[in-house]
């Protein structure tokens, strides 16, 4: 076959990140050793900071948090010879709802992490780590630091990395339940132990970030694809997905089907492929699926919709946005209006309060029109009036989660505000249709 | 008797993972509250003061950090502080009932404790289990998935009769899910 | 400097300006809330988005063009001014609808939650929240589409947040947190400023409140939250409920706690004084006070003299000046000129001061003097201004700024950040200065500090060391590298001694210890030399450098305001019963009746708090500031110039200066005086400076910012008194906590609870000063003592 690998079921796609996960055993060091492990670390050094940033680029490699910013291009703004205490920092606190990748990632495959932001630390001249977990991944806390201990003990990790001059320190520092610190400053600042408030850029963080210090902050997919880079080639990793996507991505699938969990597969998989072949298809109807984590824009289960490529540019292209890559499933049997209900109080309650549009709309106003619509109160005009505070917050916030509410309230409009307009004009609270806990 | 008065080897492993500056020591904040959530349910205000203490911070900027995250807890909780995600897909998953469901058999609301002190409740959001929703959390532990009336059942019941988290047997799935290889999830 | 365009305007900014300043700048407007004069920008509020663009060059390197001007390409997101920092070319729009429509919607969603309190609250009338909302809100455009219509004034029926009202955080300030509209003002104000972090905000989202757990808002710099809460939250508890703002008048004057020269605004409403404000003095106190200048203001309205009076039959009685001249004309028969002694107070006006040397000229007396005046002159000191202190790159303070001159305190606050004096724009201060930023680290190394008690301004240096009274000699002379560094203190004093030498710009902090101690203070003299440093001494009288400058200190074998005066006194102030014992004729003049003035006064007159003087003073920096009388019903009350004319023509002498303009005249004429905000450096005037008057007891009068006549209303239930040692000196008494004692202090006895404190040098004992005797050292005599 030629031509860019675009689906799981392509021979020449093989798996990477989670080639382990689910595998005995798979969070030792033994393993990790024994299947190849440590080797693309040796050869970042040997090539140095500039080759490793060469070839990331070249790679195409994406953030794979939901921001989907060029990882060579973030690593590139790190400045050279400072004297200063440059940082690599890993965005563990995946909190976005409908992911749950990151988490297998460090349960199952710790040493790949580890591997990769000591890869990321040679790239960008950092000799100290932190790994920011989101404080209830407890099972995937207790890896990582078992992981970690292993590799100092047996010369991974700490002064001198197999005799190859380089140094590096890990750290894991955990988070208390908080989806704010998933945004890179404001993740720096709960990790300094202050009130997680996202902070003003500029100053970036590659310039000013932790302590002040050239920091640069990746998501633990994203480190954890490094180490293939480096060990495959960029242009391994570009033989997957499209131009402007490429490489691997692992999807997430959660709502009613038959197999949700994670799937490994190349960007530019359609949909149906993941939900209809991997997930098994959905176990009741299904109206709409959020594709990338709840900040997107819900999409209607259409044919059309079905045969989008899972990429930045298609879904861009129809409306919403690729995000995390988890895909949720919203049943026919359950409003729409329910569902956002349930999404802007997740917002709502998550929302850090610096600033006004986020705190007194997404946090206060939003939550109660959604409160009043929901519990049968809802009046004629109440759905401009949603659309006009919606207005007003987008775009007017100091970080993106206050878009971030803004976006799958509107996606849910456009396509199913008739259900928002029955839910005002019947004013009847919003019921489920049977129960949903088996 | 201060919590950390016998700890003070943890505190130095804690502290020498930050720079060593008034700034870098104030990062050991997150995982002292951690510690004492851990140990005693909640975080007292003379906890908070000697934290503040330690670190020569004001017990009002402890109290700020503490009071902003979910996980920290400024009322007394059970022995078993229940965390119930809320967020969408467990939502879909029946999470609303589910809570009901334990607002009902255990009589409390959130911030009280069952008159025996075992159990406590709270909604927090996504915690990311969402392909096993719907998921609890029982105080710092790996998430109790898939939570069906007949789990919950068994696992309240487990809980009451004093067994660990991880000796309690719940019925219908073992393990964790990751379904590469088309496996069924299934209560 | 950058070329920027506001609208139809193009300005020019320096390099690193915010777009807020720019727009300001240009005469144009932009609203905020979270914005603040020396405070770090943050842009939390989103009031001031405005539409920002530039122009790009090609990849030719030439502008891309469009209808013969460079194309302006917009930004996609709407920015805050206040936060981003203007590009030479950059084009900003603060008038389309665009951003019209983002105001209104920020001031909806502000208001949101806010509580319809306006009827009942404080604020009103001077609500920065009030004013926005009546300019960028109800744009009529958005919310009265049809001109038909009813106009849209509310979309929102929904049940707004209940959280705590009327909240006091202290005795001196009152929270609603319903009101709050989360700016962190005063959250930031308390890091940045006093670096005493005692607010800030608990959870998050919409539920976030303002919150302390520090009982009862532990600061001496607590009051200019007040000042700052754009919304009637935080407020002054001293004037709650007394006025509605457009009721006040208002006057703006110099405050006299303290010899800093903080500009106050006072506000009295129908003869009361009501409340005190802080005032814009870029140059002094840039826009805070501290709160005894602010907050302690209660002791003034209550217990007034009204009219002058005059001793019959034994008792005071009521009478007119007429009758006073009559009393004290009886009372100077037969009085040489040279048996009268003139003492005013400490913040007496340089008018007051001129009649005060003209006077006592004229009547050939070497008795004069000002209460408070250091045992070692301060005129020799070449005084530093604040802006120098700024570009200081040392600064070593022997003393406690934080009490003794408290403005200066909040300035090192400033310099310890690295900060330099804002830059000057066409509106005056920035409001968004970028170069400020939150949680900025001190720069320890630059600052050095011993006291004779714990300073909080100890904080920000990189030495500090508490040492007993007494020691700042040897201090000075192991700096001066002529002794060893007293034991203790020889780590501070090596780190001292290299960064004196590091340093080319030094600034000398002088305290109340030093100067009272003239061989200390000697060295002082001689360490500044020697650095090519300039002085900041903190005097417990307010307008010490100028009284002094005008020669208003004892002459040849005269007495000192601390010791007994001669056969005929006037006091401006009330002394000690020791000092109205030993005189044969009293005239006082006093603002407050007192049972010591019953007993002893043969004339009282009436005088005026420093709030209703008009005159002329001189701050530490050697500036001249003025101060404005404020609507206070004070009766037949009247300054010092009067009082001393009286006394003039009762003993028969002429002096030119008879009323308070005619003085100012001529201290312009006669003695230089340049006009306000200028320095005045004469030639320095000072007496034969002997060490034989100072004692070194063992009983330290500490330096306060509050002062006696200050403790009533919440003022007395902030501030405690205690008589304060180590626990070992208590042991060594026989003394315990809680322990009630009577003690001789140099004003009186007074009885005093021991309290002991960890930290405090052995063998010392410390009472709060609370006025003229700072940073005296006397022999403790305990009268009584014993169990609680």
């Amino acid at each position: 076959m030629n031509g860019p690998i675009v689906s799981g079921r392509d021979p020449r796609f093989e798996k990477t990140l989670y080639k382990h996960v689910g595998q005995p055993n798979s969070w030792t060091l033994d393993y990790y050793l024994s299947h190849g492990g440590y080797q693309a670390i040796k050869k970042a050094i040997a090539q140095g900071p500039d080759w490793v940033i060469e070839e990331v680029k070249k790679s195409g490699l994406r953030g794979r948090g939901g921001a989907g910013f060029p990882t060579g291009l973030k690593w590139s703004f790190m400045p050279k010879n400072t004297g200063k205490q440059h940082y690599i920092v890993c965005n563990a606190d995946e909190s976005e709802p409908g992911s749950f990748k990151d988490r297998y990632l460090m349960e199952d495959d710790p040493h790949q992490l580890i591997e990769g932001m000591m890869i990321a630390g040679v790239a960008i001249e950092a000799s100290k780590g932190y790994i920011y977990i989101r404080g209830e991944y407890r099972r995937a806390y207790d890896r990582l630091i078992s992981a970690i201990r292993e590799a100092y003990a047996a010369g991974y990790l700490g002064q001198n990395v197999m005799g190859s001059g380089f140094s590096f320190d890990l750290y894991v520092h955990r988070g208390a339940g908080a989806y704010i610190c998933g945004e890179e400053t404001a993740l720096m600042n709960s990790l300094e132990g202050l009130r997680a408030n996202p902070r003003m850029k500029p100053p970036f963080p590659a310039q000013a970030g932790l302590w002040g210090m050239p920091t640069t902050i990746n998501n633990v997919e994203t480190l954890c694809s490094v180490v293939h880079i480096v060990e495959r080639g960029a242009d391994w990793f570009a033989s997957m997905g499209s131009e402007k996507s490429r490489g691997h991505k692992l999807f997430q699938v959660s709502g009613p089907f038959k197999r949700p969990g994670v799937y490994e597969l190349p960007l530019g998989t359609t949909f149906r492929e993941l939900l209809l072949d991997w997930a098994g298809g959905p176990t009741e109807p299904i109206q709409a699926i959020i594709p990338g984590g709840s900040s997107c824009p819900p999409l209607p289960w259409t044919e059309e919709i079905l045969d989008t490529p899972m990429d930045y540019e298609s879904i861009s292209a129809k409306g919403s946005m690729l995000g995390t890559g988890g895909v949720i499933g919203i049943p026919a049997s359950m409003s729409m209006v329910d569902a956002m209900w349930n999404v802007t109080r997740f917002y709502g309650h998550e929302s850090c309060g610096k600033c006004t549009p986020c705190r007194e709309g997404v946090s206060g106003w939003m939550v109660s029109l959604f409160e009043k619509i929901g519990t049968g109160r809802g009046r004629r005009g109440d759905v401009e009036l949603l659309e006009s505070i919606l207005d007003q917050i987008e775009g007017r916030s100091f970080c993106a989660l206050a878009d971030a509410a803004c976006w799958p309230v509107r996606g849910s409009l456009k396509h199913f505000r008739h259900q928002f307009v029955e839910a005002v004009e019947q004013g009847k609270p919003i019921e489920r249709q049977g129960s949903r806990w088996g | 008797m201060g919590f950390f008065d016998d700890k003070q080897d943890w505190l130095r492993e804690v502290f020498a993972q930050y720079p060593d500056t008034p700034q870098g020591r104030r990062a050991a904040i997150m995982p002292m509250l951690r510690r004492i959530q851990q140990e005693e349910g909640w975080i007292s205000p003379e906890r908070q003061k000697e934290v503040a203490r330690i670190l020569g911070i004001t017990a009002t900027e402890v109290a700020g950090v503490m009071s902003f995250y979910s996980y920290y807890q400024a009322l007394p909780t059970g022995k078993y502080h229940l965390q119930v995600c809320a967020t969408l897909p467990c939502a879909i998953g029946g999470a609303d009932e589910l809570w009901d469901e334990l607002v009902q058999e255990l009589g409390i609301l959130r911030g009280e404790v069952t008159p025996d002190g075992l159990f406590s409740i709270q909604k927090v959001e996504c915690l990311g289990s969402c392909h096993t929703a719907p998921v609890i959390q029982v105080n710092d532990e790996p998430y109790v998935e898939c939570v069906t009336k007949a789990r919950l059942k068994a696992l309240l019941q487990g809980l009451r009769e004093g067994k660990r988290l991880e000796e309690i047997v719940l019925p219908g799935r073992v393990g964790h899910e990751v379904h590469l290889r088309g496996e069924e999830v299934g209560a | 400097m950058l070329k920027v365009t506001i609208n139809d305007r193009t300005v020019e900014v320096p390099s690193g300006t915010s777009v807020m300043d720019a727009i300001f700048h240009a005469g144009y407007d932009v609203p905020l809330f979270c914005a603040e004069r020396h405070l770090s920008p943050i842009g939390a509020c989103r009031m001031c988005l405005v539409r920002i663009g530039s122009p790009r060059k090609g990849p030719d390197g030439h502008f891309i063009m469009e209808g013969g001007q460079p194309k302006i390409f917009w930004l996609p997101k709407l920015s805050a001014a206040c936060i981003t920092a203007v590009s030479d070319g950059m084009v900003v729009d603060t008038l389309s609808d665009e951003v019209r429509h983002a105001q209104s919607g920020m001031i909806e969603l502000t208001l949101f939650n806010h509580p319809l309190d306006c009827p009942t609250c404080d604020k009103g009338g001077a609500c920065e929240l009030q004013d926005r909302s009546y300019e960028y809100g109800l744009v009529e455009k958005f919310y009265q589409p049809d001109p038909m219509e009813l106009p849209l004034y509310t979309r929102f029926e929904l049940t707004r947040r209940h959280v705590d009202k009327h909240h006091p955080l202290s005795p001196f300030i009152v929270l609603d947190r319903e009101r709050c509209i989360h700016c962190k003002r005063c959250v930031r104000y308390f890091e940045e400023i006093p670096g005493e972090e005692v607010l800030d905000f608990t959870e998050r989202g919409v539920y976030t409140f303002i919150n302390s757990e520090e009982k009862g808002l532990p600061s001496n710099f607590s009051g200019n939250i007040v000042d700052i809460c754009p919304v009637g939250a935080l407020l002054d508890q001293t004037a709650r409920f007394r006025a509605r703002n457009w009721e006040y008048a208002t006057t703006a004057t110099t405050s006299m706690d303290d010899a800093s020269g903080a500009a106050i605004l006072v506000d009295t409403r129908s003869g009361l004084l009501e409340r005190i404000r802080a005032a814009e003095r870029r140059e002094v106190n840039e826009i805070w006070i501290s709160d005894a200048a602010r907050f302690g203001h209660e002791w003034v309205n209550e217990n007034r003299v009204r009219t002058p009076l005059v001793r019959k039959d034994g008792k005071l009685v009521e009478a007119t000046w007429e009758e006073a001249l009559g009393a004290i004309r009886k009372g100077l028969e037969g009085v040489a000129g040279a048996d009268i002694g003139i003492y005013l107070a400490g913040n007496s006006t340089l008018e007051e001061g001129l009649a005060a040397l003209e006077l006592t000229q004229a009547l050939s007396t070497p008795h004069r003097d000002f209460q408070g005046r250091t045992a070692h002159p301060v005129g020799v000191f070449a005084p530093a201004s604040f802006d120098e202190l700024l570009d200081a790159e040392f600064v070593l303070v022997l003393g406690d700024p934080a009490e003794e001159a408290p403005t200066l305190h909040l300035r090192l606050s400033e310099y310890s950040r690295g900060l330099k004096p804002a830059a000057k724009l066409a509106h005056g201060t920035p409001f968004a200065d970028l170069n400020i930023k939150e949680r900025m680290p001190r720069l320890t190394h630059k600052l050095a500090l011993f006291s004779a008690y714990p300073s909080s301004t100890a904080w920000w240096a990189g030495a500090s060391a508490v040492h007993a009274p007494g020691m700042e000699a040897a201090l000075l002379a192991a700096l001066l590298d002529k002794a060893e560094a007293p034991a203790g203190l020889s780590e501070p004093v090596a780190w001292v001694k290299a960064r004196l030498v590091a340093s080319s710009r030094v600034v000398l902090v002088l305290g109340a210890g030093v100067l009272n101690q003239p061989q200390a203070a000697q060295k002082a003299k001689e360490l500044a030399e020697r650095i090519g440093g300039r002085v900041m001494c903190m005097t417990p009288a307010a307008n010490a450098r100028g009284l002094e400058a005008l020669g208003l200190f004892p002459g040849k074998g005269g007495a000192g305001w601390s010791e007994v005066g001669p056969r005929v006194v006037y006091y401006a102030y009330l002394p000690s019963e020791k000092q109205l014992r030993a005189a044969s004729f009293r005239i006082l003049h006093l603002t407050h009746r007192h049972p010591l003035a019953d007993k002893y006064a043969d004339v009282v007159l009436p005088g005026q708090t420093a709030y209703e003087k008009r005159g002329h003073t001189v701050n530490l920096e050697g500036r001249v500031l003025p101060l404005e009388p404020a609507g206070i019903n004070n009766g037949q009350a009247d300054s010092a110039v009067a009082a001393l004319g009286l006394v003039a023509e009762a003993a028969g002498v002429r002096t030119p200066v008879r009323l308070v303009r005619q003085a100012t005249r001529l201290l312009v004429e006669k003695h230089k005086l340049p006009p306000v905000m200028e320095r005045w450096l004469p030639k320095s005037t000072s007496w034969a400076v002997s060490d034989a008057d100072v004692t070194i007891g063992s009983l330290y009068l500490r330096p306060t910012m509050w002062r006696r006549e200050q403790l009533v209303g919440a003022v007395a239930k902030v501030v405690e008194v205690r008589l304060e040692m180590s626990p070992a000196t208590a042991r060594a008494q026989g003394l315990a906590d809680g322990y009630q004692v009577e003690l001789a202090l140099p004003d009186g006895p007074e009885r005093l609870e021991v309290r002991t404190v960890e930290g405090l040098p052995d063998g010392v004992m410390y009472v709060p000063a609370l006025g003229a005797w700072a940073g005296r050292s006397v022999e403790a005599k305990i009268l009584v003592g014993g169990r609680a």
